[in-house]
C-alpha cells in the first residue's frame, strides 16, 4: 500500500558518493527528509526519497561532502511530465469512456424468439410503435406495460416476455391454444341454396334434409329445414347445419381495350444507405422509379448484431408511353384479370372444366369464361319464430 | 517519593525502544544518529549508549526522523 502511495506521489532513486555517508544520513534525518531502501556498500550510498523531498537534499549532501546523482525517477508525476504534449490521448480516452457509457443506455438489437416457427404478423412494426426498437433509450421502456399491450394486440398469444440483456431486447412469446368453438344450436335457421345446380353430396348435421342427392335446385331453394318434427307430432325449431355440394355452372366476362398506357421497365437501380445507430444516411441521390425492396444488412461480430449496417434499396424505373396492345396481349390481360378476381371465390371448389370465348370489338376485346365446378352451395338463413 | 516517581517516568519517556522481529528486522525508535554504517554492521547512537547491529545485507528500509527500520540477516546486537 505504501509503495502505491509512493508511486502516485513520485520518488527518486539516487546515489551519493564521496564525503561522510553517516553524516549525510544524519543530516537528512535532522532536516526531516525521509529515506528508504538505504544501502551502503562502502563506496556509495544508494537510497530512495520522495520527489518533493529530493529538492531539499542538496544542503545535507553539501554539508557532508557527498555528491548526489539521480539514478531513476519513478512515479506518475514523472510519467505525466514525459507525456504532457500528448494530452490528446487522455482526452480521447476520456471521450471514449463517456461515449461507451452513454451508448450502453440504448437498445441496439431486438430479437424476437419465435416458437416452433409460429410467426405473428407485423410483430416488429408493433414493437416499434410501443417503443421497443434499435436506438430506444432503455430507461424509457416500461416492460410490464409493453407486455400487457402486446397481449391486448395479439389475443392469439397466451404469454409474452420482454427482457433486456445489456443492449439487446429479447421478446419471447407462446401462442395460445384456441378454445373450441361453441356451436349455437338454439337459434333457429334454414339452409338455402346460394346458387343453382345439381346436388352431388348432402351432409346434414342438424335439421331436416329437404332435397336428395341427384336433384336439381335453384338459387334460394330450401335445402335443410330448421323445423323438426318430433315423434309425438309436435314441431321444434333448431339451427340447421350442414354442407351441400352441387355441380354449378358460372360465367364471367372481362373486357379490355386495345389502346392503353404502357408501363415499360427502363432500368434497375440500386442505392445504399448507411445505418448508423438508427440514423439513415443516404450514399447517393434517390433515383426516380419505384422501390421494390429494402434489405437491411447489419454488421455483426460472431453472433452479436451491431447497431451499424448498410441498407440496400432496389427498384425499377418505369417509362409510361401510350401504346396499343395486339390481340394476343389483350387476350392475356383479360384472362389474367379474370383469374385474379375469381380465384379466391373458387379456392375450395373442385373445378371440372373451364371454357373461354373471345369476341373482338372495334376498340377492344371481350373474354367470356365459363367454369363448371362442384362447390358447397349451403347458405344459412335465420328465421323468426313468434311465440303465442 | 512523588518526585522520584516523576523522574523515573521521565527517564522512561526519553529512552528509545528496540523492536526485534526474528533475526530479519529491527525497528529502533528515537535513534539519535548513525555512527557507522555498512552492509555488514551498523552502529546507531541511542543517547547514552551505542547499539551495534552485526549481520549480512543490512539495509535501512526506512530512515525517517524518529524511526529507523533495518532489514537483513541480523546476527548480533551489541550495546557499546
Amino acid at each position: 500500500m505504501i509503495s502505491i502511495f509512493r508511486y502516485i506521489s513520485g520518488y527518486v532513486v539516487f546515489c551519493a558518493e564521496g564525503g561522510f555517508p553517516e553524516r549525510f544520513l544524519n543530516l537528512c534525518k535532522t532536516n526531516g527528509l525521509s529515506l528508504w531502501n538505504v544501502e551502503n556498500d562502502g563506496v556509495k550510498v544508494k537510497a530512495c526519497t520522495s520527489a518533493k523531498e529530493f529538492q531539499n537534499i542538496e544542503k545535507p549532501a553539501k554539508n557532508s561532502g557527498m555528491t548526489v546523482k539521480t539514478l531513476e525517477n519513478k512515479g506518475i508525476p514523472f510519467w505525466a511530465k514525459r507525456y504532457k504534449w500528448r494530452c490528446g490521448l487522455l482526452v480521447g480516452l476520456a471521450v471514449a469512456v463517456c461515449l461507451v457509457w452513454y451508448m450502453s443506455g440504448f437498445i441496439w438489437e431486438v430479437e424476437v424468439a419465435q416458437e416452433d416457427g409460429v410467426k405473428i404478423n407485423n410483430f416488429t412494426e408493433n414493437l416499434e410503435i410501443l417503443g421497443v426498437k434499435p436506438g430506444a433509450r432503455k430507461s424509457k421502456i416500461d416492460i410490464p406495460e409493453v407486455q400487457e399491450a402486446l397481449l391486448e394486440m395479439y389475443p392469439e398469444l397466451s404469454w409474452v416476455s420482454l427482457n433486456i440483456f445489456g443492449d439487446k431486447a429479447k421478446i419471447e412469446y407462446t401462442p395460445a391454444t384456441p378454445s373450441p368453438e361453441i356451436i349455437d344450436t338454439k337459434t333457429p335457421s334454414n339452409i338455402v341454396a346460394s346458387k343453382s345446380g345439381k346436388i352431388t353430396l348432402m351432409e346434414g348435421y342438424g335439421g331436416t334434409n329437404m332435397v336428395k342427392e341427384g336433384g336439381f335446385v335453384s338459387e334460394g331453394s330450401l335445402l335443410i329445414s330448421g323445423v323438426k318434427t318430433n315423434a309425438d307430432g309436435s314441431e321444434s325449431f333448431v339451427r340447421a347445419r350442414g354442407k351441400v355440394f352441387a355441380e354449378t355452372k358460372n360465367t364471367f366476362t372481362s373486357e379490355c381495350e386495345y389502346k392503353n398506357t404502357l408501363k415499360t421497365a427502363d432500368e434497375k437501380f440500386v442505392r445504399y444507405r448507411l445505418d448508423l445507430f438508427g440514423l439513415k444516411i443516404p450514399l447517393g441521390f434517390k433515383p426516380k422509379g419505384e422501390e421494390l425492396s429494402e434489405t437491411d444488412i447489419p454488421f455483426s461480430v460472431n453472433s452479436t448484431i451491431l447497431p451499424v449496417g448498410v441498407i440496400r434499396d432496389e427498384g425499377i424505373a418505369f417509362i409510361e408511353t401510350k401504346g396499343e396492345y395486339n390481340s394476343q396481349e389483350t387476350y392475356m390481360l383479360n384472362f389474367l384479370s379474370c383469374i385474379r378476381e375469381k380465384r379466391k371465390d373458387y379456392k375450395d371448389a373442385d373445378i371440372k372444366s373451364v371454357k373461354y370465348t373471345v369476341s373482338d370489338k372495334k376498340t377492344g376485346q371481350k373474354l367470356t369464361m365459363s367454369i363448371v365446378c362442384v362447390e358447397n352451395i349451403a347458405l344459412e338463413k335465420g328465421f323468426f319464430v313468434e311465440e303465442n | 517519593m512523588k518526585l522520584n516517581r516523576l523522574k523515573a517516568v521521565s527517564e522512561n519517556i526519553n529512552s528509545c525502544t528496540i523492536e526485534l522481529f526474528s533475526n530479519t528486522r529491527v525497528i529502533i525508535t528515537d535513534c539519535k544518529c548513525v555512527v557507522d554504517y555498512s552492509k555488514e554492521y551498523m552502529v546507531l547512537n541511542l543517547g547514552d549508549l551505542n547499539l551495534k547491529i552485526t549481520g549480512e545485507n543490512l539495509v535501512a528500509d526506512s530512515f525517517v526522523f524518529g524511526q529507523t527500520d533495518i532489514k537483513g540477516n541480523i546476527k548480533k546486537l551489541e550495546f557499546i
